[in-house]
């Protein structure tokens, strides 16, 4: 078991407190800069550990992990250009509450809402590890591919009015998805002979190009390229407003951390997937739905909670059963090992001190996020009272580079340039570029759980059958057909009302 | 151009690519394309339906007020000059060097966009340099990505 006493004392040691305060520092910079993942910014930290004892080593790559999340809704606010695919929804209110002048409230939301995700999360983490780690026993290759159509039923809210247009953008999204090697079995396809694409498409340097390129080509070739990217008038006492505005959304809140903890638990589902069906779900509960995605507080809350309680849930199969929810989980995964540490069940006994220390540790990293947060923010927010010229320079240098960055290959960087163009194309056809980006992501992991059922269903009559077979996944069906029948009957419901 | 119009351009394009893709697949044995198969069945699909959509409000001359432009209210010439410095920016980076393509960048684009160039420019020369700077040290000396370089 472990020793509180020590846990205490190793957490107040105030060399510990800064190398974490650093780390969070790092991994909020990491996540705010598009292209630098979470991932990246726990592996690249990995090297400086190798020496420090594993109690430390954790407690600095834990930290960098929550601030990254939190970090990537900062671009997300300012450019629309999210840091993180997994801030790719805070991009639809976050960015919308900037443009009218919300920028500092947005921030502050996404702040807060990281902040208590984050602790939610953790408190999942320490308190109910052992039986949710027996729930993600029960999710297997059919529920990860349920688990993606039932996040796929966003595209009907994200393309309110033109849903087929939205299909199509999905599908054009899943599609791109597929160029490369085949998951399962390795056959290059749809690469039409180019050792390029047998990689396949890279997910963040699309995201990059789909959502900053047209920004900045629209921002660019527009009037007034001297005037301000949105308007910027800091207010005193605007984070306690806004800490009210967020803690009294007591049910945005729930929904978004337990969706957070549920699909983090899912080894290979993550944030990308999680933030996605918490902005929904929360839309689908709320009592204002329509004011989603025009720049409201719930928009910003709902994602930035939820990404962050995928640290904590991502964390529970990688400690009780070595099994990691998520990319950066499998990068902690590496770091326990590079110390000598095997995870499982025996990791709370054998390692109680250590693995104890880490967990009360990750919710003083999610405090730290808080103060580190605050004062980064007022540095960031001043972004938006440069020139939009000098902003479209930047938008345009730091594609390049981040695009290149993820694995330091120049096909990174044209694909980040055809998807720019390709997100410009879309957007003049009245096309939401969001769905594109949403198939994009949920692409591979589908396709593998697609394939990985086919491959356990081959002994058989009918392979496709066992796809609907299994308890867990008629759930999953259920919640699907149910989303799409309420999405419908609320838009029916709105239409009438408006008519009359 | 009527967005109806754009629309059913889209479809007979997504159609094409469609079958471009179908086309590629052929030598990939069933368990490597069924996924993608079906996603591509599902496109013809819905491009079907949205130009049939598009038809019927055509031949019905309903909704077809909606217009679209693919430049939108932008000269057709400074989306151009700006796309093309852009992919210029994008290809020079990535051969000869990323450093030097920043600089060049950032001195051109904003150079040619403000239309007070002999009061700015000093602050543009800043900027460049605060911006190749910022990459040398982070992404270059920190992170020690190895982009394309003269040295």
């Amino acid at each position: 078991m472990f020793d509180m006493g020590f846990t205490l004392a190793y957490l107040a040691n105030p060399l510990h407190l800064a190398l974490m305060t650093a780390c969070v520092s790092f991994g909020i910079i990491m996540g705010a800069i598009p292209g630098l993942t979470s991932t990246l910014g726990v592996a690249l930290l990995l090297s400086f550990t190798y020496g420090l004892d594993p109690t430390l080593a954790l407690l600095m790559l834990g930290a960098s992990y929550c601030g990254s999340e939190y970090g990537g809704s900062i671009s997300a606010i300012l450019i629309n250009t999210p840091g993180t695919a997994a801030a790719l929804c805070t991009t639809f209110d976050g960015h919308a509450m900037a443009k009218k002048g919300m920028a500092q409230q947005a921030l502050n939301a996404s702040l807060i809402a990281s902040v208590c995700g984050g602790i939610i999360g953790t408190f999942a983490l320490l308190f109910f590890s052992i039986p949710l780690a027996r729930i993600s026993m029960q999710f297997g290759a059919c529920e990860q591919f349920w688990l993606c159509v039932f996040a796929l039923t966003i595209v009907a809210s994200l393309s309110s009015g033109n849903v087929l247009k939205g299909i199509m953008g999905a599908l054009i999204g899943l599609l791109l998805a597929c160029v490369g090697m085949d998951p399962v079995s390795g056959f290059p396809r749809m690469t039409f002979n180019t050792l390029a694409l047998t990689g396949g498409i890279n997910v963040v340097p699309a995201l990059i190009g789909l959502f900053a390129i047209p920004q900045a080509i629209m921002l660019a070739c527009g009037k007034g390229v001297r005037a301000q990217l949105a308007p910027y008038e800091p207010k005193p006492g605007v984070f306690f407003k806004v800490f009210i505005e967020v803690i009294t959304r007591v049910k945005t809140l729930t929904i978004a951390s337990i969706v957070g903890i549920i699909v983090g638990i899912m080894p290979g589902a993550g944030g990308n997937i999680a933030s996605f069906i918490a902005y929904n779900e929360s839309k689908r509960f709320s009592k204002k739905p329509e004011e989603y995605g025009t720049g409201c507080y719930d928009g910003v809350i709902a994602p930035e909670a939820c990404n962050n309680a995928v640290v904590g849930g991502a964390q529970i199969p990688l400690l009780t059963l070595g099994i990691p929810g998520s990319a950066p989980a499998a990068v902690l995964l590496g770091a326990l090992m590079t110390h000598g540490i095997k995870p499982g069940f025996s990791l709370f006994t054998e390692n109680g001190n250590i693995i104890f220390t880490y967990i009360i540790g990750l919710f003083i990293a999610n405090i730290l996020i808080l103060f580190v947060g605050s004062l980064l923010i007022r540095v960031f927010a001043k972004l938006l009272t440069v020139p939009k010229v000098f902003i479209v320079t930047a938008i345009f240098c730091l594609s390049v580079a981040g695009s290149y960055a993820i694995r330091g290959a120049s096909v990174d960087v044209y694909t980040m340039l055809v998807a720019g163009l390709l997100g410009y194309v879309l957007l003049r056809l009245d096309f939401s570029v969001a769905p594109v980006a949403l198939g994009l992501i949920l692409g591979e992991t589908m396709e593998e759980g697609f394939k990985l059922s086919l491959l356990l269903a081959s002994s058989e009559e009918n392979p496709l059958l066992f796809l609907f077979s299994r308890t867990q996944s008629q759930i999953l069906i259920g919640l699907t057909v149910l989303s799409l029948v309420y999405s419908m009957y609320k838009e029916n419901k709105e239409r009438k009302k408006n008519a009359a | 151009m009527q967005l109806k119009h754009a629309e059913c351009i889209y479809s007979f394009v997504m159609l094409a690519i469609s079958f471009i893709l179908y086309k590629d697949m052929e030598a990939v044995p069933f368990e490597g394309k069924v996924f993608p198969v079906a996603i591509i069945a599902l496109l013809v699909f819905c491009s079907c339906l949205l130009a049939l959509r598009a038809l019927i409000a055509l031949l019905r001359k309903t909704n077809t007020a909606q217009k679209c432009s693919f430049f939108g209210d932008v000269a057709p010439g400074k989306w151009l000059f700006i796309v093309g410095v852009f992919s210029a920016y994008v290809l020079f980076s990535m051969s000869v060097s990323f450093l030097c393509g920043t600089f060049l960048l950032a001195i051109i684009l904003p150079a040619l966009l403000t239309d007070t160039l002999k009061k700015d420019i000093v602050v543009i020369v800043l900027y460049a340099l605060g911006l190749v700077g910022f990459f040398d040290i982070f992404f270059i000396r920190i992170m020690n990505f190895r982009f394309a370089s003269f040295f």
